[in-house]
């Protein structure tokens, strides 16, 4: 399952980007779905489910915020995801 | 040719600037827009140069290198966003053109310049001190002067800003690349602005605005950043905020790799440029009727001048070849501290590239020139 980790801008995408990369989570930017808090033109990253949590612990400790987590749907679409 | 127009724009260029830039053309489309291949490989530039360069000028966060036309551009930006709501702001004597007219053009803000006697930085700090009131909000201050070289002791001025509450704003045109300046050594410094194209051995076309605090943020320009598309309002947040349109990424690209050609090699080109100042000075120190203006502390240039006969001089070395720069280098202010604003000076302006032959080749001809009058 594909998960997204959106932020309000690509700056912001690729910070977290390296940054996950360099605890060993490899992740790929994508222009990010729409997003209700982010609006269009956000970018996000994409990682697999299974790194998810420590992804988000990761970018809390270096205070990088994120404006939503989607997850893609069979049918393509994206849905907000609570964690 | 001999060029010794470096602080103006550094020349030649490093082979690996023309060919990122030559690449760039070919394998880059709109950054931070579309998240297409082509707008990716650009996204990948400008993100690895905001990062090499934070790590230049000792950021913590790369969100902090925001990007810029020029060092003019940049220092409008961190003119008008500290000096946004009106108040006093105090400048040195050794200011450019870029630093005088925003301030100039801002309706709602008083500035005093503080001139100050060439090389006699206990001066400027004098002068600089006295220029300060109560109600001053920030302090404009240039390194490394584009006229004479002299250096401008801005960790002291530093200081006395932050005792005093006031923001100070640095001009490291003519220092970047050259001087190892970090950010984390300051503690009153809002901004930061530098152009690519000199010390960074950059393209025209590029600057960068280095952010050291992120509140109190104003842009005056307004337009798509890519980011919060469906507010009508400006991001608010870093580099976003200044970023609008869309960005010169084929020059970014080539500042990108003048970065790497300069970083870690701050004090090895600065020694460069400083024994060729030397040798200029000691191959002409002796000739009359050649006013030098050198100190031992100078940085990267120096303004030599035969008064009234500059611009004779200066047209006589571009005839010979040589390229130098002459008149007021859009620096009123350092004419009027340097006493040199009725004829202007010549200056000759150092890079990385320069040779010892070709200082002396250059000395060779001022002599003979000399001779001649």
């Amino acid at each position: 399952m594909q998960i997204v980790i959106i932020f309000k801008s690509v700056t912001y995408a690729q910070r977290a980007e390296r940054i996950l990369a360099k605890k060993g989570i490899t992740s790929n930017i994508i222009k990010a779905p729409f997003g209700k808090n982010a609006g269009s033109c956000a970018y996000g990253v994409r990682i697999s489910d299974k790194y998810i949590a420590p992804a988000c612990d990761i970018i809390r400790e270096v205070k990088l915020p994120y404006t939503d987590i989607m997850v893609k749907q069979s049918d393509g679409t994206y849905r907000g995801l609570e964690l | 040719m001999i060029y010794f127009d470096n602080a103006a724009t550094t020349y030649p260029k490093p082979p690996s600037v023309i060919k990122a830039m030559n690449d760039a053309l070919i394998t880059c489309g709109n950054p931070g827009r579309g998240g297409h291949v082509l707008g990716r490989n650009a996204e990948r530039i400008m993100y690895d140069c905001r990062v090499e360069a934070a790590e230049l000028l000792g950021l913590d966060d790369e969100t902090k290198i925001v990007f810029t036309n020029n060092a003019t551009h940049a220092l409008n930006l961190a003119i008008k966003s500290t000096m946004n709501e009106g108040g006093h702001a105090v400048t040195g004597g050794y200011e450019h053109n870029s630093a005088i007219r925003p301030l100039e053009a801002m309706e709602n803000v008083e500035y005093d310049i503080a001139y100050s006697e060439l090389f006699n930085e206990e001066d400027a700090i004098r002068q600089i001190s006295s220029k300060i009131r109560a109600d001053t909000k920030c302090v404009v201050l240039n390194h490394i002067s584009n006229v004479f070289g002299n250096e401008l002791p801005i960790h002291k001025i530093d200081d006395i800003c932050y005792e005093k509450g006031i923001d100070l704003i640095l001009d490291v045109s003519q220092s970047t690349g050259s001087e190892i300046i970090k950010a984390w050594d300051f503690k009153a410094v809002r901004f930061m602005c530098m152009p690519g194209h000199k010390g960074l051995y950059g393209p025209s076309g590029t600057g960068i605005l280095a952010c050291c605090k992120e509140d109190k943020l104003y842009s005056i320009i307004q337009g798509g950043t890519g980011s919060n598309s469906g507010d009508f309002a400006q991001p608010d947040f870093l580099p976003d905020i200044f970023e609008s349109g869309t960005q010169n990424f084929i020059g970014i690209a080539g500042l990108l790799e003048g970065i790497r050609f300069v970083k870690g090699r701050e004090d090895e080109i600065a020694q460069h440029k400083r024994r060729l100042i030397e040798l200029f000075h000691n191959e002409l120190a002796d000739e009359k009727g050649l006013k030098f203006f050198f100190s031992n502390k100078q940085k990267s240039l120096l303004s030599i001048s035969v008064y009234e006969r500059n611009d004779d001089l200066f047209e006589h070395l571009c005839q010979k070849g040589i390229c130098t720069r002459n008149g007021l280098h859009c620096a009123v202010t350092a004419h009027k501290s340097g006493h040199t604003i009725e004829n202007g000076t010549v200056r000759i302006s150092f890079s990385a590239f320069n040779k010892e032959n070709e200082v002396k080749y250059l000395s060779e001809i001022l002599k003979k020139y000399l001779k001649s009058l």
